[in-house]
């Protein structure tokens, strides 16, 4: 992806709105975006692209669970949390 | 249009379990902070992926983010949906470590205008504008050596001159050159 389109969709990413449209979507949202997608369809590769991150759909990163366990540990005592 | 996105999401099964969750954590279950942390590390972990390449950055800023929640577990219960606030949460804290990162201090309480309403709108924007900016620039950067971006941030951002790089590098002119022109050359290379 060149630079032009990586800013494109991270524009989307971090857009307030847009994470909201995907993961708590009010029928605002909904229309405001399918609006969009429908003035702009030359963007709705970036918007799926955006959407499919969000959701974890197209070949999602993960921790390792030694990696998971070594964070949660570190969150826990910084919470004084140790023994959960 | 909504068809395009009817392909299943491995997060979106969580959402029953996640307000269940949350209720009991606010109730003051820790082990629910515990499980709320499992069910989500990975969606934050997988998010923060596309806005930084920094895996130990993203792991700092999940840690804080995690942190923040269990601090402010008392006023959760005005949280609509409890994973896009911790995704724009996540979102903002790398904003402010990108911020911090490509060294652009915040000017100073002080020296900030009143912004006028008809300000606010064109603020908002220069504001995401710049968060955007940040974000990018801090990303393209990560894709250079640890020197190399010292180097490239001490004398594009900083100004620094060739001579106060060499003294805060320890190197001589010459490879402190080398390494801006390579690291230049890179960059190049991933912003066509």
């Amino acid at each position: 992806m060149n630079s032009t389109l990586e800013k494109r969709l991270l524009s989307i990413l971090v857009n307030d709105d847009f994470i909201n449209y995907v993961l708590n979507p009010d029928l605002i949202l909904k229309e405001r975006w399918e609006d969009y997608l429908i003035a702009h369809p030359e963007d709705i590769p970036l918007v799926t692209q955006a959407r499919q991150i969000l959701l974890g759909e197209s070949d999602p990163k993960e921790l390792t669970p030694e990696e998971a366990f070594d964070l949660e540990q570190r969150i826990l005592n910084r919470c004084d949390l140790t023994t959960v | 249009m909504e068809n395009v996105y009817l392909k299943k999401s491995p997060y979106l099964n969580t959402d029953i379990q996640t307000a269940e969750l949350l209720a009991g954590f606010i109730d003051g279950d820790a082990t629910a902070f515990s499980k709320l942390y499992n069910l989500h590390v990975n969606m934050l972990y997988n998010y923060g992926c596309k806005l930084t390449k920094d895996s130990e950055l993203l792991k700092d800023c999940i840690q804080e983010v995690f942190i923040k929640i269990y601090n402010k577990r008392t006023e959760l219960d005005s949280v609509t949906n409890f994973k896009s606030y911790i995704i724009i949460s996540l979102k903002n804290k790398l904003c402010d470590e990108s911020r911090k990162r490509i060294n652009l201090s915040d000017v100073a309480v002080e020296e900030l205008d009143v912004v006028s309403g008809d300000t606010v709108e064109k603020d908002y924007i220069d504001n995401e504008k710049e968060m955007l900016d940040n974000i990018f620039v801090a990303k393209i950067l990560d894709e250079l050596s640890p020197r190399q971006r010292k180097a490239i941030v001490l004398y594009y951002i900083e100004e620094k001159k060739y001579e106060e790089i060499c003294a805060i590098m320890d190197m001589n002119y010459q490879s402190v050159r080398n390494l801006i022109h390579r690291g230049i050359s890179k960059l190049r290379t991933c912003t066509v």
